[in-house]
């Protein structure tokens, strides 16, 4: 199939893409990468009057770190970010972005992109969720940061208003090395974990692919490695009955389970150890 | 006519019809295309490039996969307007313009790497941004090639020649370089799910 007609505007700056959106909220699709969007316009499960390109909007690009900071404008490509010796400082990012898609997907989707689709079981949104990371929207009445926390609100949902643009997202440097673990069958009921201790030393553990959103896995006072059990078996507990044709509920859990013991079995809150993935490992 | 004679921004029409321009393989083309048309149809239809497949417009199968700007990319997720004043390499451009087969191309017959031959241009095209990769200095192992080329599809092979042919194009490409073929932007290998 191919998409039904719409119009397509193209904005050379921030305030017009912005102007563009305010004249007609609703209406709109953002294309960026179009690896999430020109799908569904081919499908024509979305048929959006006006497709807004932000591809060449100047203040969109760019990686910059700004202190403890790595700020990823939303027009970066996945690949470009991959390689990006900034978004270095977030390894776990870098790790994550390779199981994104496939290296033609990673070439043209952005970062941004995928975080504003919002698809429950992406990476990055995990990812972004898991470090505490911030969504920056513009629109014509200003500049919103939208904690990780507060962005995902269901399956391919955010807290982003109709009228406002997903302009960058920024991810703390973290202190210690965190991990990114995923556990599938040949790319259907893909399930990852992200784990990490925080600057207080406090472990995070957050895993997506188990329901609506990316979600953070109660681990109260976990810390010590007999504790890795508990914290599986919570993880486990979140997993919504969203079984489908790729991967029974009880096949999800199982999923989850062993990919937040993968992780826990890498992180670490000792800054200088890093364990490798058993893809770095092959 | 170039590229650089047109105005920057050419005015739409009132169906949305805008010149779109490109150098394909090293030509240029200048086209009228709905901002809706996808770069694999405005290569086939507009262009007569119909090397390139196009089979699920999903993303999933990768026979459409073609080079714009030197990186692979599924045409059929790339809208021609997007890719507007780029640089397109599709399979009809890896051959020398004397019709000497690349490497790659020469390997996939050496090695049954298709049968057929529906996956084979978007393998083609996957393959030779992996060689320029490693030309700029990558390294690939066959874990590594199975990862890349797992972005396509083939129904036919199993893919075991699909990999030996790639091994194969890729020890002689180093073995005996040609600053003539085309050099990728990233010049690093990378873990892929």
């Amino acid at each position: 199939m191919r998409p039904a007609p719409f119009r397509y505007r193209e904005p050379r700056s921030l305030d017009e893409a912005c102007a563009v959106l305010a004249a007609e909220p609703g209406d709109v699709a953002v294309l960026a990468g179009g690896q999430s969007l020109v799908p569904q316009l081919n499908a024509r499960t979305r048929t959006p009057g006006l497709v807004l390109a932000i591809g060449r909007v100047p203040e969109l690009g760019g990686v910059t770190l700004d202190g403890d900071r790595l700020r990823i404008g939303a027009a970066v490509t996945q690949r470009t970010v991959q390689h990006d010796p900034l978004a270095a400082r977030v390894p776990v990012l870098v790790e994550a972005l390779g199981h994104v898609g496939h290296v033609p997907t990673r070439n043209r989707g952005t970062v941004g992109g995928s975080i504003a689709f919002a698809d429950p079981a992406a990476e990055l949104p995990l990812v972004l969720l898991a470090l505490g990371g911030v969504a920056v929207a513009h629109s014509a009445s200003g500049q919103r940061r939208i904690p990780a926390a507060e962005l995902f609100t269901g399956p391919f949902r955010t807290s982003l208003r109709p009228d406002e643009l997903l302009t960058a997202v920024e991810l703390p440097v973290p202190a210690h090395p965190w991990v990114f673990e995923q556990r599938h069958f040949r790319r259907h009921a893909k399930v990852s974990a992200v784990a990490g201790h925080g600057p207080d030393g406090a472990l995070t553990v957050a895993v997506t692919g188990v329901g609506g959103t990316p979600v953070v896995v109660p681990t109260p006072g976990a810390g010590g490695a007999g504790d890795a059990d508990a914290v599986a078996a919570a993880a486990t507990d979140l997993v919504l009955p969203n079984g489908d044709r790729y991967g029974s509920v009880a096949y999800r859990r199982r999923l989850v389970a062993v990919a937040v013991a993968a992780a826990l079995s890498r992180v670490t809150p000792d800054p200088t150890h890093h364990t490798p993935s058993r893809e770095e490992a092959a | 006519m170039t590229t650089t004679d047109l105005p920057t921004t050419a005015p739409a029409r009132p169906t949305g019809e805008r010149v779109l321009t490109m150098q394909v393989n090293g030509e240029p083309v200048a086209a009228l295309a709905e901002p809706r048309t996808n770069l694999a149809d405005f290569l086939r239809e507009r262009a007569g490039r119909t090397g390139t497949h196009t089979s699920c417009h999903q993303g999933w199968c990768g026979a459409c996969t073609v080079l714009v700007d030197g990186e692979s990319a599924r045409s059929c997720l790339t809208l021609a307007v997007q890719a507007d004043r780029a640089e397109i390499t599709t399979v009809e451009g890896i051959e020398d313009p004397d019709g000497t087969l690349s490497r790659f191309q020469q390997a996939l017959i050496d090695h049954t790497g298709f049968q057929c031959g529906f996956c084979t241009p978007g393998f083609v095209v996957l393959g030779t941004e992996i060689i320029a990769e490693a030309r700029a200095g990558a390294r690939f192992d066959r874990a590594e090639l199975l990862r890349r080329l797992s972005a396509n599809i083939c129904r036919c092979t199993g893919y075991a020649g699909i990999v030996d042919a790639l091994e194969s194009a890729l020890a002689s490409a180093l073995e005996d370089p040609d600053p003539a073929e085309q050099a990728g932007r990233h010049g690093s290998g990378e873990a892929g799910a």
